[in-house]
């Protein structure tokens, strides 16, 4: 009696956006990150790659090229005896030169802000928590992925190394024309970062939103959404200026300029 | 969870049927009997019947043919190796029966360990030691040690699992026969896993030591296994197979 | 609260550790008295010395220097089965601290460490499942349960030694925010029942509920105190690799643009409420 992991789910997801998975334990986020990346092939229905198919054969290489996956434990995705190595490891079967693949891996480090003087030599299993996260995403960009999907990247974090490994996927969204798909259950970090929530309930997709319509996906008891510190605070302003918070007022900073440029403003109007 | 090839025929497969509700002690004193009688016969049809046993046990367990097959899959090459040389030195007669010995050997294997949650044998194991208290064997710590191993195995396989998935997701796949370079993968897996193990074994042992575990010492037992009629009727099965074998010499 | 005059629970006088002679020191100079009941919550960037604390309370590790004293004695190899009964550490990651392959022996196992008699066993394990609502999953295998069920056997396993003293090391981490909400919660009652209750945590928002603040910054003792106090001067925070909570983070920000408010105390109501009266004044 086999239950479905994922179950009719149909999707898509265009270039160069920011798309958050989350849903509770066992909804399936993680199967269908590793579906994307074609880690599995699908049961039934497929699953297309820049329109290339996952389960053909003759297009794996080619597939595997686009698509990089990040596992959520560094451990399970370092190898190597150094950094450079590590990184660099990714790129092992290609015709690439000694001195291309040192430029490579040198951009693919400052990408992710690891000095590479600093770090090319140090082993990878001694390094912090987030710096083990950073070597595992440049080995996965050197690679120059047109996709990057995520499983759970900053759990474990500390809230000042989170905020830093996200603001910079969000860059390499923006200066790489990544697409990023990021699993996760950091509702505030989703809201801060994504152009589009995806949550899955039981393996099936039940909300597909813009980080502004979120308000749909909180008053569902089905999805036991944890409504964050700042939706709370929201809604408690909500009451006091009614019609004047606007949906889109879901971001820190933005929350922010808006009381302090809006709502002080408030006793100079007449 | 997680099934990957030839390990997943070791994992437990719930179910309801007979041999699923027989007592662990049974099953492994019916299989020790079974594997005996088995090794030490030396006719074709004390092997037939000794399959056919194994067969029948099999359609009682209710598993699925599939398991069988994927699980008889993974030993083909060496069955067949086998046969080569069986028919090759002593002949044909020879070579079935030692093929027809190893397929009943897996399928008694399998059909215990997939009958058998991984705590039931674990039980069972533990009552079987108890004995040994008697001569001063702190039975217990062992039982201890047995039951972690049993639990976090799974958990261990899982990291081996996610980390050659790591390896196939960032870099082409060597072919099938390229040895040299899938050898030079394999190895290349050793630290991070013998890391993930000993970080693993770290924190386990923190968390038992801070519930009170002291390696060593004496534990009260906690855990009673009872046998019912389901057993008696194993185990007169089990002292009886060794007869099969004094008809059929 | 705390009430004063008690003997404290747990003291570190003079603490220091490092693993070897030459090394770095991981924790220094601490010193810190917790009374019984109380709810102090230890916060601080990865490597501020948070799990070698809480390590040094149960006597997995031995201080280097100075003392670890837990109602009075002190933790070191002699008391050590006594210690562990009175302080019970819950760790972060939910598969690591099964120990049993049911969820009545993970119970047990304690139990049959300090050699209780087997009908003590059962009682007890009658007793805490009832407490934790787990009845229905006595005989279920550990492997079958969710992270937050684990964390729940976990504690259960912790209780039924019935100790004084309960640490949660990042226990809601590895948890989905739901999970982590409700393992909050008996949190709370675990407090309300007059436990001492040390949480180790990243997430700021846990704070809100501790009666004190451990801010721990490379292993040395930055502050600790109430979180008023804290609030006031929260860069402490930022220092040690953490943030302060969401309400106070606007708070700051705010006052940095000229808007002055009343000290925040985590509701987010009261903070709504005060800069309506504070843009109505204007």
């Amino acid at each position: 009696m086999e239950r479905k992991a994922v179950g009719g789910i149909t999707f898509s997801i265009p270039d160069g956006q920011f798309a958050a998975i989350m849903g509770p334990s066992g909804s399936g986020k993680t199967t269908l990150g590793q579906l994307g990346a074609g880690l599995f092939m699908p049961e039934t229905g497929h699953v297309y790659v820049d329109n290339t198919p996952t389960n053909s054969r003759k297009f794996r290489s080619e597939i595997s090229n686009k698509v990089a996956y990040v596992f959520q434990f560094p451990e399970h995705q370092l190898f190597e005896e150094t950094v450079f190595r590590d990184i660099r490891y990714g790129l092992r079967r290609k015709k690439y030169s000694e001195l291309d693949i040192t430029e490579k891996v040198k951009d693919a480090m400052e990408c992710v802000g690891l000095s590479f003087e600093a770090y090319k030599d140090r082993s990878p299993f001694q390094l912090s928590g987030g710096e083990q996260r950073r070597v595992a995403l440049a080995g996965a960009i050197v690679l120059e992925p047109k996709i990057l999907i995520l499983d759970e990247p900053t759990s474990g974090l500390d809230p000042l190394t989170r905020g830093k490994f996200l603001a910079l996927l969000s860059t390499l969204q923006r200066t790489k024309h990544m697409t990023i798909v990021c699993i996760t259950h950091h509702l505030q970090d989703a809201l801060e970062y994504a152009d589009r929530l995806v949550i899955l309930n039981n393996g099936r997709l039940v909300y597909d939103l813009k980080p502004a319509e979120i308000r749909y996906a909180l008053e569902d008891p089905a999805i036991a959404l944890v409504p964050t510190p700042l939706l709370r605070f929201r809604k408690e302003l909500e009451f006091f200026f009614p019609g004047k918070i606007d949906s889109e007022l879901i971001q820190e900073n933005k929350l922010l300029a808006f009381i302090t440029d809006r709502l002080m403003r408030i006793g100079d109007e007449p | 969870m997680s099934s990957f090839g030839a390990l997943s025929t070791l994992q437990y497969v719930p179910g309801d049927s007979f041999l699923h509700r027989v007592d662990p002690r049974s099953k492994y004193g019916f299989v020790a009997s079974y594997s005996i009688s088995l090794v030490s016969s030396h006719s074709l049809t004390a092997s037939l019947i000794y399959t056919l046993v194994a067969l029948f046990l099999f359609l009682l367990s209710k598993l699925s043919l599939i398991l069988l097959w994927e699980n008889l899959r993974a030993f083909f090459v060496v069955i067949l190796i086998l046969n080569y040389f069986q028919v090759a030195l002593n002949g044909i007669e020879a070579a079935a029966q030692i093929t027809l010995k190893l397929i009943s050997f897996i399928l008694m294997v399998m059909l215990l360990l997939s009958t058998t949650p991984p705590e039931k044998q674990m039980e069972g194991l533990r009552k079987l030691l108890s004995p040994l208290r008697r001569l001063g064997v702190k039975t217990e710590s062992c039982a201890v040690m047995f039951t972690i191993a049993v639990i976090y195995l799974p958990l261990l396989m899982e990291d081996l699992m996610r980390m050659m998935q790591a390896q196939r997701i960032r870099g082409p796949r060597y072919g099938r026969w390229n040895l040299a370079w899938r050898g030079r993968d394999m190895i290349s897996l050793l630290t991070p896993l013998l890391l993930t193990i000993f970080r693993r074994a770290e924190r386990l042992s923190d968390a038992m030591e801070s519930r009170c575990f002291l390696p060593g010492s004496e534990r009260t037992v906690f855990y009673q296994l009872k046998l019912d009629r389901r057993d008696i009727i194993v185990l007169i099965l089990a002292l009886l197979i060794p007869f099969i074998q004094f008809n059929f010499e | 609260m705390t009430a004063p005059g008690n003997s404290p629970s747990i003291v570190f006088e003079n603490v220091s550790f490092r693993f070897s002679e030459h090394g770095e020191w991981i924790v220094k100079d601490i010193n810190i008295s917790i009374a019984p009941g109380e709810w102090i919550s230890i916060v601080g960037g990865n490597g501020s010395g948070k799990s070698t604390f809480v390590k040094l309370v149960n006597g997995l590790l031995q201080p280097s220097l100075g003392k670890v004293l837990v109602f009075g004695e002190s933790a070191d190899p002699a008391n050590i089965r006594r210690i562990r009964q009175l302080v019970g550490i819950v760790f972060q990651n939910p598969d690591e601290q099964t120990v049993g392959a049911t969820v009545e022996e993970d119970i047990a196992f304690d139990l049959q460490n300090l050699m209780f008699p087997r009908d003590e066993m059962i009682s007890r394990i009658d007793r805490i499942l009832k407490m934790l609502q787990l009845e229905e999953l006595r005989y279920r295998p550990m492997r079958t349960l969710s992270g937050g069920q684990k964390q729940l056997v976990a504690i259960a396993g912790i209780l039924v030694m019935h100790p004084q003293i309960i640490i949660f090391d990042e226990a809601s981490s590895m948890l989905d925010p739901h999970t982590a909400g409700k393992l909050l919660g008996v949190m709370s009652d675990l407090h309300r029942m007059g436990l001492t209750v040390i949480q180790v945590t990243h997430d700021p928002e846990e704070l809100w509920n501790a009666d004190r603040v451990m801010v721990l910054n490379h292993g040395r003792l930055a502050f600790a105190g109430d979180i008023p106090t804290l609030m006031k001067q929260s860069d402490i925070l930022e220092k040690a690799q953490t943030l302060p909570p969401f309400l106070v983070r606007l708070q700051k920000a705010l006052r940095t643009k000229g808007m002055e408010l009343p000290a925040c105390c985590g509701s987010e109501k009261e903070m709504a409420k005060s800069i309506w009266e504070s843009t109505s004044a204007m």
